[in-house]
């Protein structure tokens, strides 16, 4: 599991260093982009995940003490948490695709055709800063999508694992190892976030 | 994942709490002061702290085995060898003048 994790460290990494190299060469687009965002919603959903990371621990520390239905109870509670994160990133979405933040032929355009996107000032953009604008948004799409999509698949795992525990009387109980190790991806993909949240929500000069 | 003794729930209550406070402390630097060129630092320094705690009692690495630490520690050596030469590449840019270089194109 622990090369696995390796791997996806430099999956993620490479993302970062791509989004490094073109924050540094467009650093006032990148900033408005960050600004853009609603870094309230991104606190509470960075909330929501430490929850679910916290119900995870819970979980192996349950699995070692061989307790199932505490096992039960906690892997409940993280698909819980987990399932809250991803709706509230659909909200923050769906937010942005309502302010022509979706890159695409029409970023920045509303239905009428009109530039709809301000600086931090109030001041419209020129459409050579839109480029840098629609540059740092897919860079946002990309990483928060791909994080997401790692969500999804800790979320059939664990739901595997807890339906197995209503099937199977000693799963889980008797080895713990296969909640031990979806917990170790369920914790990385924890700790991927507490590196996005800042990098795309707070660094705004 | 070798057997070990459990850590204690008390433990992990202990580092949910404080990785809660953390994330609120980020969120009121950032919203509080303009640190400038000390934002990034600021910033990946409690991400970096968070990401210790979960790794290490969450993720049971201060009581894993030599060959996890390896693993894990490769990739993130490997990590800084990418970030860190792909800026020193940017930031150095325009240092020395090329020969036959417009020197106002110069540094990206």
């Amino acid at each position: 599991m622990w090369f696995f994790l390796a791997s996806e460290i430099l999956f993620f990494g490479g993302l970062f260093t791509a989004y490094t190299v073109m924050r540094r060469l467009n650093p006032d687009m990148f900033a408005l982009a960050s600004f853009k965002l609603n870094a309230v919603m991104g606190g509470i959903n960075t909330a929501v995940l430490l929850t679910s990371s916290f119900t995870m621990a819970m979980a192996v520390w349950a699995a070692q003490m061989h307790n199932q239905r505490l096992l039960r109870l906690f892997l409940g509670l993280t698909i819980l948490f987990g399932s809250a994160f991803l709706v509230i990133k659909g909200f923050e979405w769906s937010e942005e695709y309502k302010h022509h933040l979706v890159p695409g032929s029409s970023f920045g355009y509303d239905e009428h055709g009109e530039l709809h996107v301000n600086d931090k000032s109030g001041h419209h953009i020129d459409t050579q800063q839109l480029k840098g604008l629609q540059l740092a948004f897919v860079f946002y799409f990309t990483i928060t999508g791909l994080h997401a999509l790692h969500m999804v698949v800790g979320l059939v795992v664990l739901g595997v694992q807890w339906w197995f525990t209503l099937r199977y009387p000693r799963f889980g109980v008797e080895d713990y190892t296969p909640i031990e190790v979806s917990g170790l991806y369920w914790h990385f993909v924890d700790v991927v976030w507490i590196f996005v949240f800042p990098i795309l929500y707070l660094l705004r000069t | 994942m070798a057997e070990h003794k459990p850590t204690s729930p008390t433990i992990y209550l202990g580092v949910y709490v404080s990785l809660l406070l953390l994330t609120l402390l980020t969120v009121w630097i950032a919203s509080t002061f303009t640190l400038g060129s000390l934002e990034v630092p600021v910033a990946m320094g409690i991400a970096s702290i968070k990401t210790i705690l979960v790794g290490a009692i969450f993720m049971h690495l201060s009581h894993s085995s030599k060959l996890v630490w390896l693993s894990i520690g490769a990739a993130i050596v490997f990590l800084a060898i990418m970030i860190g030469i792909v800026m020193i590449d940017y930031n150095t840019r325009g240092w020395v003048p090329l020969r036959g270089e417009d020197p106002v194109i110069r540094g990206v």
